[in-house]
């Protein structure tokens, strides 16, 4: 066997893994482990553990990952999420698809604060879900704008996946999250865009809403300004230089304890069981994270990165279709994997490839985020679904997916864009220099 | 069984409890950094003890996700097996979870108490030792390991029950939790 | 044919294949430099049957464990880096990161070559091959320094072991912060001031936001190439010689001499580099020796240190401060 062969048969029993519901993280740390033993022995094995796993866990970069799950968290326990659903609702209420559309808008606001998809779903989907069948809506439409707006969580900044691509890429984790500003805005406002034009095409999708006098609307504003505040606390000062992304992760989480505290939303056991959510989310991650240093470890040592990249390098495609070609496979790879796993197994084998394309490793970054959003959302494993299902049990997963599938229009409309006008990108934090 | 399972149960809880107190600390201690260095007292090793207290974070985290079962796993094809097919897998997946949690416990327990050759580290400013760290990623794995242990014991029990009573499951057809 | 060679198989007529890996990236002047053309010389002089698989950008093993992956073999050879080493049986090497220790890279390599050689550093499974000193440390500051005074009360980037002291000496208030938050915190105030080496800051660009550049020439970075020994067992003996007394003695030379060539290129486009915002600054004899004698703490502190570790710290600085008279290099007092 060559050493790419058992690299390749590494991946694929990773698969199978996967598949017999094994957790991912074990799905990935198995065949690396019997694969380094296999071809170096036990030594080096447990050498290769122990220095990964080390290096990886006492890791300052890293810690910006818990703290902004915590800050999320606390966000959700103090109520402010769901003040800012109703904040949108009384402002498009009104709309045809108002409350599609306020559900959207509260994600992207609640992206400010949370670093993860998954947590963004789960937490306006709780909110939305419910508001959304009270008033008649279409489970597809309901299931989908939730979805979608939940993708926003890793776009918007915070963002884990951007972190974790900073990691790999070894890129400046603050220029990656600012990057991800404007892409944020604009999916934000193509998602809307799309809601609107469905239900003038489809208006049995959505009913008409009750509507609220500007009184009232102009009082609900205020529940935004707490996010808003921690949002340009935590992004200003790291865009100002006043704290690295870590410690503005620490501080928005510290931040956000105060907002609740001072809006008497805390009490021992809300408090607690944030931090318990954290805990947990911060394990499950952890897991997989170290898992998928161990993997690339173990496909170092076989040289199959190298040698696909190499592949890549020779190949006389023109950079724009092998840009199609590494956005397609992740489509696919998107559609059967778990998205952090993806990135973490994906990023050493594909970077080599950016790198001699010459493309801006930040701007790929945000690109990467965008595809990610449409597996999040796409059939069969799409985890974004998957915890809406979990949440909002009454969405069934079928009509979910089915409502999806309109919402990853704007994502690639967003990857065009993208493509053909980097700058909406680049811009920021290239002022940020 | 029981006394394992309460003896798990009961350091699991303890992890718990670490692992949210480090998560405080931390949270405490990045924002008492970022304020004392903007009034010119800058708190010096914050970075380190940081890290340290990560590694805490994460080991003592695992078992107790491990608990809560939210290590996250892919159940589409596996959920739609017959019952008993999945109660095979489900020992499949349990010793897997037991082999690598308990690989990695052995790799640190041999780099950490049975190990006395070599220098052991420390950080850099306060010169804390790496070592009690390391001892807690052999604690963490070991705990979580013991728990898939106890996974396999009842993923078998539950198997037996099944060939000899109806299985109790819900209308989707997965199993609950015995 | 395209068999897997597993390295405890190579022998006799086999490829035997050697896996190095550079913590640096692949942009990095010692890809370029040192590791490259060694690959080259390598499988050229062996008539490829050792065969180099060169991973850079610490694919294999980032910089804090390199003495422990190659100890376990994770890889063949790597190089272990400035401050990783102090815990470890490479600690007498850290003699060289004392500040005023050398007076130039080329200086600092020779030294550190004689010292190794008479103070025994004996670690497990590992061939040290060498010690290399990088050029010197000077202070890349937000404000100019031309006197030790102006370093009062400003926050400085500490990092290794004893930088705080240092920095307290000097009467800068030590922050500690991770390299890459280091760009953006000079430039928007988190400190003022980062000690590094010039040919360092070609990569980091440290200047664009920190233009004084105050020529405190006060210390090193220490490059140690080392090389498994378990590996080095696997080779046969005309191999092993030819390592022995040709390979191996041109990783660490070609080291030696990208750091002499980077630097005089580095020195000289500093200049222009910070010319529109800030400026070089050369210190005068007198302000220079007030640097010196401030630092002498970290001296004191190294042989405290190396007691500590169960050393005879003044032995070997006495040691130390011999072969430095015998190059011509006067040890600060
Ligand atoms: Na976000
Ligand atoms: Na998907």
């Amino acid at each position: 066997m060559s050493l790419e062969f058992i690299g390749i048969v590494g991946i694929l029993i990773m698969f199978l893994l996967m598949f017999l519901r094994i957790p991912i993280a074990i799905s990935m740390a198995l065949p690396a482990v019997l694969g380094i033993y296999y071809l170096r022995g036990w030594g080096v094995l447990s050498t290769a553990v122990e220095t990964i796993v080390w290096d990886h866990s006492f890791n300052y970069t890293l810690i910006t990952i818990p703290m902004f799950i915590f800050m999320g968290e606390l966000l959700f326990a103090a109520g402010i999420s769901s003040e800012l659903f109703s904040t949108f609702r009384i402002w498009f209420g009104k709309l045809r698809g108002g409350l599609a559309m306020a559900t959207i808008g509260s994600s992207a606001i609640f992206a400010a604060a949370s670093g993860s998809s998954l947590a963004t779903t789960g937490t306006m989907g709780v909110i939305s879900s419910k508001e959304m069948q009270k008033a008649n809506y279409a489970k597809t439409l309901s299931g989908g704008s939730i979805v979608a707006g939940g993708t926003l969580g890793i776009l918007i900044p915070p963002s884990t996946i951007l972190i974790i691509y900073g990691m790999l890429t070894e890129q400046s984790i603050g220029s990656l999250l600012i990057a991800g500003i404007v892409p944020g805005v604009l999916l934000t406002v193509l998602f809307i865009f799309t809601i609107i034009l469905t239900v003038k095409l489809n208006p049995k999708l959505a009913p008409i809403g009750s509507s609220y006098s500007w009184k009232e609307r102009i009082s609900a504003v205020r529940h935004i300004f707490w996010v808003l505040i921690l949002f340009l606390l935590v992004i200003g000062g790291m865009y100002l230089g006043l704290f690295s992304p870590t410690e503005a992760a620490g501080v928005g989480a510290f931040g956000s304890f105060l907002i609740a505290l001072i809006r008497k939303k805390v009490n021992w056991e809300v408090f607690l069981q944030a931090s318990t959510n954290t805990v947990k989310t911060t394990g499950f991650l952890f897991a997989i994270i170290l898992a998928s240093f161990i993997l690339n470890y173990f496909l170092a040592l076989t040289r199959l990165p190298m040698v696909l990249a190499s592949l890549f390098n020779n190949s006389s495609l023109s950079p724009g279709l092998i840009f199609l070609g590494i956005v397609i496979m992740y489509i696919l790879l998107g559609a059967v994997m778990d998205t952090m796993a993806m990135i973490v197994v994906t990023i050493p084998i594909v970077l080599p490839v950016i790198e001699v394309l010459d493309f801006n490793l930040i701007w790929f970054g945000v690109v990467i985020v965008l595809v990610i959003e449409m597996a999040l959302i796409s059939p069969p494993i799409g985890m974004n679904c998957f915890v809406l299902n979990g949440v909002a049990s009454d969405l069934k997963l079928e009509s979910i997916f089915k409502g999806s599938f309109l919402f990853m229009i704007p994502i690639i409309v967003t990857v065009g864009i993208l493509y053909f006008f980097p700058e909406v990108a680049l811009y920021l934090p290239n002022t940020m220099k | 069984m029981k006394w394992l399972h309460q003896i798990t149960n009961t350091f699991t809880l303890l992890a718990k409890w670490i692992s949210l107190a480090t998560l405080i600390a931390m949270t405490l201690l990045i924002t008492v950094a970022v304020i004392s260095r903007a009034i010119g007292h800058p708190v010096i090793g914050d970075v380190e003890i940081s890290q340290l207290l990560m590694v805490a974070l994460i080991m003592f985290g695992l078992p107790y996700t491990q608990s809560r079962d939210a290590h996250i796993s892919i159940g589409l094809i596996v959920d739609r097996l017959p019952i008993k097919i999945q109660g095979v897998l489900n020992v499949i997946s349990s010793l897997t979870l037991f082999f690598v949690c308990w690989l990695i416990t052995v790799v640190f327990v041999n780099a950490t108490v049975l190990n006395d050759s070599t220098f052991q580290k420390s950080t850099d400013l306060l010169s804390i030792p790496h070592l009690p760290f390391k001892i807690f990623i052999a604690v963490g794995f070991g705990l979580w390991g013991l728990q898939a242990l106890l996974k396999v014991i009842d993923s078998i029990v539950s198997l037996i029950n099944l060939s000899t009573k109806q299985p109790i499951s819900d209308s989707e057809g997965k199993v609950k939790c015995l | 044919g395209c068999g897997v060679e597993k390295g405890s198989s190579a022998s006799g007529g086999n490829v035997i294949e050697m896996n190095v890996n550079n913590t640096l990236p692949s942009t990095h002047h010692a890809a370029k430099n040192v590791y490259e053309p060694w690959k080259e010389l390598v499988e050229e002089k062996t008539d490829g049957r050792v065969k180099v698989n060169l991973y850079h950008g610490g694919t294999l093993g980032s910089s804090a464990s390199t003495l422990e992956d190659l100890q376990g073999g994770v890889y063949d050879v790597g190089t272990a880096i400035g401050s990783y080493f102090y815990d470890s049986a490479l600690f007498p090497y850290t003699i060289g990161l004392l500040p005023y220790a050398f007076p130039n890279a080329e200086t600092g390599t020779k030294v550190l070559d004689k010292f190794s050689k008479e103070v025994d550093i004996e670690v497990e499974n590992v061939k040290v091959l060498g010690g290399v000193a990088s050029d010197l440390y000077n202070l890349f500051s937000t404000k100019p320094i031309e006197k030790l005074e102006d370093l009062d009360g400003l926050k400085m980037r500490v990092q290794g072991k004893g930088d705080d002291v240092l920095a307290k000496s000097w009467g800068a208030t030590p922050v500690s912060i991770k390299t890459d938050a280091t760009y953006e915190g000079l430039e928007k105030g988190m400190i003022d001031v980062t000690p590094y080496t010039t040919v360092g800051v070609m990569g980091t660009k440290f200047y664009e936001v920190a233009p004084y550049v105050t020529k405190t020439k006060y210390s090193s970075t220490i490059m140690i190439p080392i090389m498994s020994e378990s590996f080095y067992n696997r080779l046969p003996d005309d191999l092993k010689k030819l390592f022995d007394e040709e390979l191996n003695p041109k990783l660490v030379e070609l080291y030696a001499q990208s750091y002499i060539k980077e630097s005089k290129k580095a020195n000289k486009d500093i200049s222009e580099l910070v010319a529109d915002k800030g400026k070089v600054i050369e210190l005068t004899t007198k302000e220079l020796n007030k640097f010196k004698e401030k630092s002498m703490v970290q001296w004191e502190e190294w042989v405290k240190d190396a007691n500590e570790r169960g050393y005879d710290g003044e032995s070997m600085l006495a040691e130390f401060k011999k072969i430095l008279k015998e190059e011509g290099v006067e040890a600060p007092k």
